[in-house]
């Protein structure tokens, strides 16, 4: 079923999938359950025979001219271990595991899901500068020189094993990105190093394994001794390995040629993402452990009860907190209730699909954009429909198809992200205007949960982040009044760091809204 | 020679005015000329690079189409704003698009288009215009197929149809798209309907059936009382406030509004609105009946009244003028009886509006920043003999939290000054009878001394600022002008609720 293995690869971009994956893995101990108690059933049966056949041969007062023991022992010898030896039940067990696995693959995450998922790490230590030696600990820390900083405190700290961090590493060393390979591949080798010995199935990769790579990762960084120890230690464990052997005479060679190398050590730069060219302020924004901390002392941001003088609004005014001016951002606090945010999220979850940009003239899946979305439209249920009253009444805008878009719920992923970007179309071939109704002159957008860390929403130009507020509602306006689209309204959703990110955003357009939002004296405002 | 022909230059010829997609497009000196020649003229003010307009171009040009199909004595015309910037001017023209309407060419008074955007809208905006706003009756078939038509349907009787009253009438029916207007003289109508004079009849099909208007016979028939009269009677007795009626409610411009909270789930919660109902005929055009369904989506209608869903069934009567609230002192049942009596005690001025407050904490003034509520406000901050600063706040305001560290700096700073207090009150959890606060976090110096003077503090919000303020006794230092001498947030214009329009 090639669609149902297209979207076994998206299972990472949204957290409800990820959810969704706790059932088959249920299914699993299950099989495995099933499976332990047939083989314990078996082993008991084996040791009542070990037991019977020892207990035999203890017994030297019993001599072989029994004729009964005498035929017991050759009837053993002939047919009994046979029977035992040659067993079908071990078999047959382990055919029922791999049967019913089989049967549950097809609901498992696709390799591309682990690639996505090791991404999503590294995204998350990029973005917020985490520690790798404590992510691998289970804290979120961010460590600047001596200075360390908690982001996030587990209440139960769950640590990786040296597996786990091998895999890290190893899609970063697949993706020749060696800058974070080493740090994941070291913490790989750590561990692996002191549970030397032990054996555990599960584990697809060994201290060899990781040593290997991590050598070579530092050889293509540049650090030939570092190479160079690893591999002699990888030959203390696998004297035999002759490629081994070679890369330490080579590592060794290339030393002796250029004894430069120790102090000629080049520091190892972080991939740059060539698109992103407000890297450094999106991140420092999204480390913010909320708004800029001098907002406050604007006098002209403050908040209030705002009814918008809208009749449906008056015994209900709506909680107003205006962040920014230019371009003006306001949050608007409790705009939904918990039932209603729930009852969105339930209507969305079955119909979330990975979510595209508009590029061009086509729609794609990137990578700078990990969440899954569904549209709903009014007519699946009355609260969309009080929902959207609710928008108009606040904004005074039209908000009803074809003026604004159909609500669109979005459910963020493991370290699910949406980098700088606009709102509003940027070019004329844009598929937001197939609608008809012009561009998006503003954005409402309404967080249908809370997050414990990380999912800020960063205005690049406006240098302010907004953290995630549950129930709370953001509105900025997209365009200026003449219909030229605000470039300060560059932004972005922050990588959630822990937490299950839901938003829903209406987009609203052009049309319908002349003499809502008239274009004053000056193309300038 | 004096009486020689004029030379042909003094006068510059009239220029053929010409059209775009069935639009006229004037300029200074072809306005005048169109305004001779079309009687009925709608002008779009537009601005070439401006989005909305651009927007608009299609619906516009499809409403000329749509009228000229008709045949409707009617033109459509635009004007580019910046590039004829004499007549923006001319008639004040600040945004774009600005649509005006002229008829019969007086050019000093055009009447602004208050109508909706699409090309049907404004096409029926100037159908009533230039066209008949209110149907002749000649007999009883089509006055009743007329009243069978629309919910609401009005009627105008009147024994002279050249009688001022009517063009005040079909005035306003120029307006009320939402109703359907009628119009006849016919003596045997007026028998029908049971009329001796003038009147103006509302039918509905609701509550009384119908709601006769008569025309005072000295005074005549005044504009604003009979649409306040249409906008009242169209109202159903008792309303359901939901997002479909709010609108209705409001516009009616009643300002005291009766709520019934009720769970409508629930059988014996619905077993009251009868009683409602039948209070209701007697505070027609004071008090406005609204029932208010807590198991509906009005969970911020309770928010605001402080209120839980589990006190329904419970009444509030709330002024949109003061924003005032009003609860019932006894707890007794909810009957007809009781509601009129409830309502006659609140209009009388027998019933005080309660004022939301927590209890005063014990430690209320144990730490450095005492905390105030409403029942320990006033002793506090109109003590002659301290000088009172005052953060009200809101819990859910980010602002408010992120400013709460300079506010306990500086009440560290000053809690050795005796005559220096900082407070902080929770302005969505007490209400105040001196003053209503409109946002947060406002700042507010109460000076020692009598008079109870409010100092009203607008500068940065920090706590070097602060200290100067409270230094220089409530004043800033001329030499150091506040950064933001705007003011922090706007003042709620006086019957703000009320609008600007006296007509529908």
């Amino acid at each position: 079923d090639p669609e149902r293995a297209a979207a076994r690869g998206d299972t990472f971009s949204a957290l409800t999938s990820v959810a969704r994956a706790l059932a088959p893995e249920r299914r699993l101990l299950g099989l495995l359950r099933r499976y332990l108690r047939g083989e314990e059933a078996r082993l008991r049966d084996l040791t009542r025979f070990y037991d019977k056949v020892l207990s035999l041969h203890e017994d030297s007062t019993t001599p072989v001219a029994n004729p009964l023991l005498a035929f017991t022992l050759i009837k053993r010898l002939q047919s009994d271990w046979r029977n035992v030896v040659h067993s079908l039940e071990a078999s047959e067990n382990i055919r029922a595991l791999k049967d019913g696995y089989e049967k549950v693959e097809q609901d498992l995450p696709a390799f591309e899901d682990l690639e996505g998922a090791a991404r999503a790490l590294m995204r998350l230590q990029d973005v917020y500068m985490l520690n790798v030696k404590g992510l691998a600990r289970g804290v979120f820390q961010r460590v600047t020189g001596s200075a360390i900083t908690d982001l996030y405190s587990p209440k139960r700290l769950f640590s990786l094993t040296g597996d786990d961090c091998f895999q890290v590493g190893k899609v970063a060393y697949d993706m020749g990105d060696y800058y974070h390979a080493i740090p994941w591949l070291e913490e790989a080798v750590s561990l692996f190093r002191g549970s030397y010995g032990e054996w555990k199935t599960e584990d697809e990769a060994s201290l060899e394994d990781a040593l290997d790579h991590l050598a070579f990762a530092y050889f293509r960084a540049g650090n030939v001794s570092c190479a160079l120890s690893l591999s002699r230690e990888f030959l203390l464990y696998s004297p035999d390995n002759k490629r081994m052997a070679r890369n330490v005479l080579k590592y060794e060679r290339l030393l002796a040629e250029s004894p430069n190398h120790v102090v000629a050590e080049a520091v190892i730069q972080r991939p740059n993402i060539p698109h992103l060219q407000t890297r450094d302020t999106y991140e420092g924004l999204c480390q913010t452990l909320g708004s800029q901390p001098t907002l406050y002392q604007i006098p002209s941001l403050y908040c209030s009860y705002e009814t918008n003088s809208n009749a449906y609004l008056l015994l209900q005014p709506i909680r107003k907190e205006v962040i920014h001016l230019e371009p003006y951002i306001a949050l608007y606090h409790d705009f939904v209730s918990d039932s209603e945010a729930q009852k969105i999220r339930e209507l969305a979850e079955p119909w979330l699909q990975r979510s595209v940009v508009a590029s061009g003239e086509k729609q794609l899946q990137v990578e700078y954009r990990i969440s899954k979305s569904a549209w709903l439209k009014d007519t699946v249920d009355p609260k969309l429909v009080t929902l959207n009253h609710r928008i108009a009444a606040l904004t005074g805008l039209d908000v009803r198809p074809p003026y604004a878009e159909y609500l669109q719920v979005v459910n963020y992923g493991i370290g699910g992200h949406y980098e700088p970007h606009f709102d509003h179309a940027t070019s004329p071939s844009s598929p937001l205007y197939r609608m008809k109704s012009g561009n998006r002159v503003a954005t409402f957008m309404i967080y249908l949960s809370s997050v414990e860390a990380g999912g800020a929403t960063a205005f690049i130009y406006a240098n302010l982040s907004v953290p995630v507020v549950r129930n709370a509602a953001l509105f900025w306006w997209n365009l200026h009044r003449s219909g030229e689209g605000d470039s300060d309204t560059l932004h972005a959703g922050c990588p959630v760091l822990v937490g299950d990110k839901w938003v829903a955003n209406k987009w609203i357009h052009e049309y319908g809204q002349e003499f809502r939002r008239p274009c004053s004296s000056s193309p300038e405002d | 020679q004096e009486q020689g022909a004029r030379s042909p230059s003094e006068e510059p010829p009239e220029e053929e005015i010409p059209k775009e997609d069935g639009i006229l497009v004037l300029s200074r000196h072809t306005l005048g000329l169109a305004l001779r020649e079309h009687p009925a003229l709608l002008v779009e003010f537009y601005a070439p690079w401006c989005g909305h307009c651009q927007a608009l171009a299609p619906e516009y040009s499809k409403a000329a189409a749509v009228l000229a199909a008709e045949s409707m004595v009617v033109t459509l015309a635009k004007v580019d704003g910046p590039a004829q910037r004499e007549l923006a001017e001319e008639f004040g023209v600040t945004e774009y698009p600005t649509l005006k309407f002229f008829r019969n060419g007086n050019r000093t008074h055009p009447e602004e288009y208050t109508g909706p955007r699409d090309a049907e809208g404004i096409a029926e905006w100037l159908r009533r215009r230039v066209g008949p706003s209110a149907m002749r009756l000649e007999d009883e078939a089509a006055a009743q197929a007329l009243i069978g038509g629309r919910d609401l349907v009005v009627i105008g009787f009147f024994q002279d149809l050249q009688d001022e009253d009517v063009a005040t009438f079909l005035a306003l029916a120029q307006d009320a798209l939402d109703m359907t207007f009628g119009l006849t003289d016919r003596p045997r109508l007026f028998q029908q309907f049971g009329l001796t004079k003038d009147t103006v009849v509302l039918f509905k099909k609701f509550d009384e059936g119908r709601a006769d208007f008569p025309v005072d016979e000295e005074l005549g028939l005044d504009l604003g009382d009979l649409s306040r009269f249409l906008v009242t009677h169209s109202m159903r007795l008792v309303t359901e406030f939901n997002s479909q009626t709010s609108a209705k409610i409001f516009a009616a411009r009643i300002l005291n509004h009766l709520l019934l909270f009720v769970n409508q789930t629930l059988a014996a919660h619905r077993e009251l609105l009868a009683g409602f109902g039948e209070a209701a005929p007697r505070f027609r055009g004071q008090v406005l009946f609204v029932v208010v369904d807590v198991a509906a989506d009005n969970e911020h209608v309770l928010q605001y009244f402080g209120l839980k869903a589990e006190a329904a069934p419970t009444l509030r009567l709330v002024n949109l003028e003061t924003t005032k609230k009003y609860a019932p002192v006894d707890g007794g049942p909810v009957t007809a009886a009781s509601i009129t009596a409830f309502c006659h005690a609140v209009l009388n001025g027998q019933v005080k509006p309660y004022l939301l407050s927590q209890e005063i904490p014990p430690d209320w003034d144990q730490r450095p920043v005492k905390t105030l509520v409403g029942k320990n406000f006033e002793q506090v901050a109109f003590d002659e003999t301290k000088n009172v600063f005052v953060k009200f706040y809101a819990p859910w305001c980010t602002h408010c939290k992120e400013m709460a560290p300079a506010w306990e700096a500086l009440a560290e700073k000053y809690q050795d000054h005796e005559d220096i207090i900082i407070a902080e009150l929770d302005a969505t959890a007490n209400e105040l009878d001196a003053f209503a606060v409109h946002g947060f976090p406002t700042l507010k110096y109460f000076p020692a001394g009598p008079g109870r003077k409010v100092i009203e503090y607008k500068s940065t919000r920090d706590l070097e600022t602060f200290s100067k303020f409270l230094d220089n006794g409530g004043v800033l230092p001329t030499e150091e002008p506040p950064e933001e001498p705007a003011a922090p947030f706007p003042e709620p214009p006086a019957n703000s609720t009320m609008g600007s329009k006296e007509e529908l």
